[in-house]
Parts: C-alpha cells; structure tokens; sequence
C-alpha cells in the first residue's frame, strides 16, 4: 500500500481546487485508507467506515470552493471532514441507543464529549502510525523500539548496533518531524 | 541558564531517567519543561497504538460510488487504489516525488540510482578536469549543489578547483550548520561502501584538499554529515547534505 504522502505535493492541493478530477482521484489514491482507517477504529464496522469515506469525498469535492491551499494541506481538510462525519455517525448511534434504552441513559451530552476526543486520539495514532512508516530506515525501526518496545536510547543502540550518538540524533529528529507532521495533519483550514 | 540540549529533551519525553542535573534544570524550567510536554504528547499518541496495524483499504464499491455520484470521467473508473498508476498527467512529479523520498532514506534502492547518475557524471568531472588542466591557471572543474536529507533544512554547494600545481580542492558552502555534533565533508562512492574523509567544516563556507589519489570518478558523491562526539571514525549514518558532482564544461 501507498503511505500517505509520498505521491501528494502542496502542488496537488491547488489542482484539487482547481477542479482537476486526477487530482481528486490521487487524492483517494493517497488517503482513502487513512480516513477509511480512523473511521473503521472509531465505528468498529467496515460498512458505516465505508460510507464515511465516501461521504468524504464526495463533499470534499463538491465544497472544494471552501478549501483554501494557502490555509492548510488537502489531507488535513479531508481529515476534518472525516471527523465530523465519524461524530455525526457516532451521535446518530447513540441517539438511537438513548431510545432503546432510555431509562438508563447517563449524561448524553459527555458521551458525546468524550467521542470526539476519542476519535482525535483514533485520528493521531492512524496519522502517526503512516508518518512512522515515512521515515525510512533506520529511523522507523528506532522509533518503534522507543516508542512500542520502551527500550532505552542505550537499548536501542545495541539492538540495532548503532552509535548511541546516532540513535540519539534520529529520535531527536524523528519526534520533532513527527511533531509537526501531527500538527500539519491538525491544522483545520 | 543553559537549557537542556535536544538529545536530553528527547530522552525525557520519551520517559528515559536523566542525569540529576539535567532533571533539576527540567523540574525548574518553564521553557524545557514545555517542550517536553509536547514532544511527549506525540510519544503517548504513538504508545497508544498496542496493535500498530496497518492502515486498511476500502473496497472498491467505495469508489465506484463516488465515481458515480460526482458523475466523474469514464478514464477514472478504476478504483485508484488497485491502479499502480491511475493518474496520467501527474505520473512524472509523482515518481520525482517518489525519487526524491527514496533519496532521503539512504536506502540501497538510492544507492543504485546514485551508481546510474553518479558513475556518468563522475566520469564527465574527470573528462572535464583533464580537458581543464591543459589549459592551465587555477579553475571551476567540477560543482554540485547539495540538498539536504530527511529532518534537514540547509542548503548548500560544493566545488572542485585544480591549481597551477594539480592541486584540487573542495571548496564546501553550507547555509547552516544543523549538526547535533560536527560536521565532517566526505567524498563517497556510488555504492555508498567506500569513502573518504576529507575533514571537518563549520559552518559558511570552506575549502578542504582533495588527496591526488582520489579519483572523483568513482568518488562523485559529496556528503556532509553529522558526527557525534564519540570517538567513532566511521561515517555515522546521519547525512545532513548530499550531492553528486558534475563537470563544468567549457
């Protein structure tokens, strides 16, 4: 599978807007799986995950008059997108459960709080997840023994029988860049 | 005050037991304790991953019915997840696009293409300082730009000049030094297994003398990387700038 990314330049945000259907097309070559992924995470079902990605797309493209390229990536504005619909999708739910079972239910307004952290939470380890795999070697495997194995910087360097000098480099970067690629993926033009 | 460095910063986010100063200083300090939250933020985000998995595709119903939905052309209908290249027009910035991120892993794939590029212009740089050299007075032979590679923003270029007396000289500018260690200019192979260390540069620009018995055709690749101060000789595997030399002709 394509990583996010790797196909998508800040040129293709501005043939999007402009209207190029290849554009849109790259686009979901590039992205579907991220937002089809958050939202399979959030739902737990691949037939509600897959109208949200439709749905995606589909407004992305008939409101792309709303997206700026100078405000934000396309990805980020399709991520937005796709939040809101997951939480549409999740309220509808419970809205539906509250009226099955409306003599237990506690504090809706909450739930529905603690959703939308939930998918933000779904969101960034799905986003993380395909910028890690980015890096390139080693700073992939680094990273996953840091972050997934606990292993010390001292621990790392003699697994991978590296310099600790190089280990320490490559997660000082690789946590910075992967800072501010979740900030990019965040940023709501 | 002195602030904790980025290596320290990192080990800290990442919940790694510091050095007792460092962690007064952190206990103390606004500024490096923020910094830490933050970084710290994307290691939890990561943690909270257990499974890791891959990302999942939908299937192609999925798109037939955004195809159908947005009445999109017929030359699309193919769900652009299964076509290895459904995008015609964009097909040459993408496999630029493709290079260009395949470059910045330092991957063996690069290093075949550095071979490709780097042995034809390497022996044009030779042609070159040959055809040069008979000419006499001290002269450009050979130049690259230099790019910088994944995590790295500088800029920066490099020159090959032969004196009177067949002396060349690398002369190396680079925009910034973003080393966490030194910087030390190396002249590589294209399989990037053999190189040669030329020496350590600041930052701005400097001239170091290539050794007579360097053959730049089968050492075109100038590097600039970044060395810890840990007594390792060998080349560190960080590379902060890379470029391929070529001729100067005329």
């Amino acid at each position: 599978m394509t990583p996010p990314g790797h196909e998508w330049t800040p040129q293709r945000d501005v043939e999007f807007s402009a209207g190029d259907e290849h554009a849109l097309a790259l686009a979901y070559r590039s992205f579907a799986p991220l937002i089809f992924t958050v939202a399979l995470r959030s739902l737990g079902d691949r037939s509600a995950a897959a109208d949200v990605t439709q749905e995606v797309f589909v407004r992305a493209w008939r409101f792309r008059s709303g997206y700026s390229p100078d405000a934000g990536s396309l990805p980020a504005w399709l991520l937005g997108i796709s939040r809101n619909l997951v939480s549409d999708a999740q309220a509808a739910r419970q809205k539906i459960d509250s009226l099955v079972q409306r003599v237990h239910t506690v504090g809706g307004p909450r739930e529905q709080e603690r959703g939308a952290d939930e998918i933000e939470s779904v969101a960034n380890r799905v986003v993380l997840n395909s910028e890690l795999e980015l890096l390139g070697e080693p700073q992939q495997s680094i990273l996953r023994l840091a972050f997934y194995e606990d292993l010390t910087h001292q621990q790392i360097s003699s697994r991978l029988d590296l310099p600790l000098g190089t280990v320490k480099s490559h997660i000082r970067r690789s946590l910075t860049q992967l800072r501010s690629r979740l900030e990019t993926w965040n940023a709501t033009p | 005050m002195q602030h904790l460095d980025p290596g320290t910063l990192s080990m800290a986010a990442l919940d790694e037991p510091l050095d007792t100063d460092s962690q007064v200083h952190l206990d103390g300090c606004d500024a490096c304790a923020s910094e830490v939250r933050e970084l710290n933020g994307v290691v939890l985000a990561a943690r909270g991953d257990i499974t890791a998995a891959p990302l999942e595709s939908p299937d192609s119903q999925v798109w037939a019915a955004i195809h159908q939905e947005l009445g999109l052309q017929p030359a699309l209908s193919t769900d652009p997840l299964t076509s290895p290249s459904p995008v015609q027009d964009a097909t040459p910035v993408s496999e630029l696009s493709q290079l260009r991120a395949e470059k910045r892993t330092f991957t063996p794939k690069f290093l075949i293409a550095a071979v490709t590029a780097g042995v034809l212009t390497g022996a044009g740089a030779v042609w070159a300082v040959q055809q040069v050299r008979a000419e006499a007075a001290p002269d450009l032979v050979a130049q690259s730009q230099l790019d910088p590679l994944a995590g790295f923003t500088a800029g920066g270029s490099a020159s090959v000049f032969t004196s009177d007396d067949g002396v060349r000289t690398l002369q190396i500018t680079v925009t910034e030094d973003q080393a966490d260690g030194y910087q030390e200019v190396w002249l590589i192979a294209p399989d990037l297994q053999q190189m040669y260390s030329l020496g350590v540069i600041g930052g701005g620009t400097s001239s170091l003398v290539i050794p007579d018995n360097v053959d730049l055709v089968a050492f075109p690749i100038v590097d600039v990387s970044d060395e810890p101060l840990d007594g390792d000789p060998l080349h560190s595997g960080v590379s902060v700038l890379r470029g391929t030399l070529e001729a100067e002709v005329g």
